[in-house]
């Protein structure tokens, strides 16, 4: 069977279109979220700027911009960074790109006045454009399966490669920020009108925030490739938009991935800031024997990028791995949920080999994967 | 070992079969999906608050899911991978409706093509591996490839493609597991691959 | 009071699709959550959206929102002494 090893990574988001860029704004302390107004509503949200995301990507593509959706734009340039960074052959059959995402193109909905074609609502539409722009020989699969579709298409994307049947497969994970999503999760009472607080003990919810992400995984170890080692989902059969309160599928996942691993040095949470998702993260972490991993957030600086989240964090698991770092779970001040946590309250140097990646979502999914840097 | 397919059912045309046997036939209606419910007896209040996907899909799970040989199996270890073209677009559009004046919660929840996964696990308390892909058309090839991997762990898979749109409801859901001393006698075997899977479908 | 009685039992079972129920079967005293009606916390913002969407009230404090959804009756008095 073969092993899974995370090589080159991106990121596109407010705090920067490299992963170098991303790492460095949040090692400083910097979050993307700022006020903005959607149909007359003001938001904490995190938003890239349409100016510079065109500027750069008429840069880089010398493509026209308004040919393409603003999460098009995203994902090209995303995988346009990972592959500048490779040398894999796009057009090989045993080459795969994987996309990832919750609501696609869903601000085609609220735009009537956009030039795209309205069949780019179709998520696999999206997908083939996106894949036709770098010439992939196979169809994309896309993977769709709310918050946990990042970390679900990385898991997918192991499993095809140790059962050998790809070399190399891209990861894509993105969203946007749109009325339609603020408005939703706003209707929820999901919504914290200022920067979130995960694990926090005055956390109020959410903020929505956007980006693409996207990590080559290859059968291929490299220098700094980082192992994928395990990986598993499993549902609450709870309810439909709340978590489990006893953490049992996110529990379920914990015991699979760990089974033949020692505990991992420190653990990057789903924790987006409300009530339940975060109490139901202790319990499971606590029921699994983890409650004393150093642990983080990422959303306390990015929001939640639902479809981008797990390969987005991933991509920072990766680095905190490479650099022997752990990043300050921003946003936390005084304990907030009935098991203490060890959370990280500084950014600093720790030295990692292993690190757990978990996520949850609507419709009672949860995954987690290890990884091990080698 | 091979893996079978132990059940299927299929919603095409107001119809519901299971295992190639009628189960409900409804006439010409709006309210298809209601009335198949209203017609299986299932006593289960919460399919009124539902979107059309997940109802059309705890309909198609319902007849596998409570056969006597599969409702025994642990359900930790059985996943469900679901498949569709639109995601949840119908709900995405009935949602987008309020969403300037009144936007309204119970509709944004099933704005996710994955809730329909959730459905039916709560209805049956499965909480295996889950997946949902989309694409362009039904796929047995992928569903065939994903399910066979998730089988090197899980016990069973709950496979299908559900599709709803304004005009049709087109549902296929089947359950691939192995064949085992209890099951032997009690079922059609049929060999999980891809041409298979798509004579069922198309049939 | 009794007609506002009667149209909320009637816009509560639209609102929350609550298709095989009646507003005969609804008690106005009785709890609308956990037994009876056994509504969750979706049919909670939906009533808060049904509030406001057909009598023009949004609840200030959400913490209110357990005592004005109490039963079908608390709602009607919430309503009659709010209403513009």
């Amino acid at each position: 069977m073969n092993k899974a090893f995370l090589h080159n990574a991106n990121i596109i988001s407010p705090l920067g279109f490299t992963t170098k860029q991303n790492f460095d704004a949040v090692c400083d302390g910097k979050i993307a979220m700022q006020n903005h107004t959607f149909n007359g509503v003001t938001y904490c949200t995190a938003i890239i700027e349409n100016k510079l995301l065109d500027e750069v990507f008429i840069q880089q593509t010398k493509l026209n911009p308004k040919e393409f959706t603003r999460l098009e734009k995203m994902c090209i340039l995303s995988i346009k960074d990972v592959l500048n960074n490779s040398d894999i052959d796009v057009k090989s059959k045993r080459t795969l790109f994987i996309f990832s995402t919750t609501k696609g193109n869903i601000d085609l909905l609220e735009n009537t006045k956009s030039e795209i074609p309205e069949e780019r609502v179709y998520l696999h539409k999206t997908a083939e454009i996106i894949a036709a722009h770098f010439g992939f020989t196979n169809k994309p699969m896309v993977v769709s399966n709310a918050c946990i579709s990042g970390l679900l298409a990385i898991i997918i994307a192991k499993r095809l490669l140790a059962d050998n049947q790809y070399d190399n497969i891209i990861v894509t994970g993105a969203d946007i920020v749109s009325t339609f999503t603020l408005s939703g999760f706003n209707s929820l009472g999901a919504l914290s009108s200022n920067p979130c607080k995960p694990f926090d003990k005055s956390r109020t919810g959410i903020n929505l925030g956007e980006a693409a992400a996207s990590v080559l995984i290859s059968n291929q170890q490299k220098e700094d490739g980082v192992e994928i080692v395990s990986g598993s989902s499993a549902n609450d059969a709870n309810h439909i938009s709340g978590p489990s309160r006893t953490g049992e599928g996110l529990y379920k996942c914990l015991q699979k991935v760990l089974v033949h691993n020692t505990a991992p040095d420190f653990i990057n949470a789903h924790g987006t800031a409300t009530e339940f998702n975060d109490e139901m993260e202790s319990i499971a972490f606590n029921r699994a024997g983890l409650q004393n991993i150093l642990i983080n957030s990422l959303k306390g600086y990015y929001g939640h990028t639902l479809g981008a989240a797990g390969v987005l964090e991933s991509v920072f698991c990766i680095e905190g791995l490479r650099q022997n770092k752990i990043i300050a779970s921003t946003g936390f001040e005084k304990q907030g949920t009935s098991i203490e946590l060890n959370i990280a309250t500084k950014t600093e140097n720790k030295k990692s080999i292993t690190c757990l990646k978990t996520a949850s979502g609507f419709g009672g999914c949860n995954a987690a994967v290890l990884y091990k840097m080698n | 070992m091979s893996n079978y397919i132990l059940s299927y059912t299929k919603i095409k045309n107001n119809c519901l079969w299971h295992n190639d046997k009628l189960v409900s036939k409804i006439g010409e209606t709006d309210n298809f999906l209601e009335e198949t419910y209203k017609s299986l007896d299932l006593a289960y209040p919460k399919f009124f608050k539902m979107d059309a996907l997940s109802k059309l899909g705890v309909l198609c799970a319902e007849q596998i899911l409570t056969d006597e040989s599969i409702r025994l199996l642990p359900k930790e270890k059985i996943a469900v991978v679901l498949s569709n073209k639109n995601s949840s677009l119908q709900t995405d559009v009935a949602y987008a409706k309020t969403m300037r004046d009144f936007p309204s919660p119970s509709l944004f929840v099933y704005t996710l093509p994955n809730i329909v996964t959730g459905e039916i696990a709560i209805k049956h308390k499965i909480t295996g591996e889950n997946a949902f892909f989309i694409e362009p058309t039904f796929n047995a090839d992928l569903l065939h490839n994903y399910t066979e991997l998730l089988l090197q762990e899980s016990e069973a898979v709950l496979c299908g493609w559900l599709s709803i749109d304004e005009k049709t409801c087109d549902g296929f859901l089947y359950f691939v597991g192995k064949q085992t001393e209890s099951n032997q006698k009690k079922i059609n075997f049929i060999k999980h691959n891809p041409t298979n899977i798509t004579q069922l479908y198309t049939n | 009071m009794e007609n506002l009685i009667e149209n909320l039992k009637k816009q509560i079972i639209e609102q929350l699709n609550l298709a095989e129920v009646k507003p005969d079967d609804i008690d106005a005293s009785a709890p609308l959550f956990g037994e009876g009606l056994g509504l969750d916390s979706i049919d909670a913002l939906e009533l808060i959206v049904l509030l406001e969407k057909n009598y023009g009230l949004k609840i200030q404090e959400p913490k209110d929102a357990k005592n004005i959804f109490q039963s079908v009756k608390t709602l009607a008095e919430y309503i009659s002494s709010h209403k513009k």
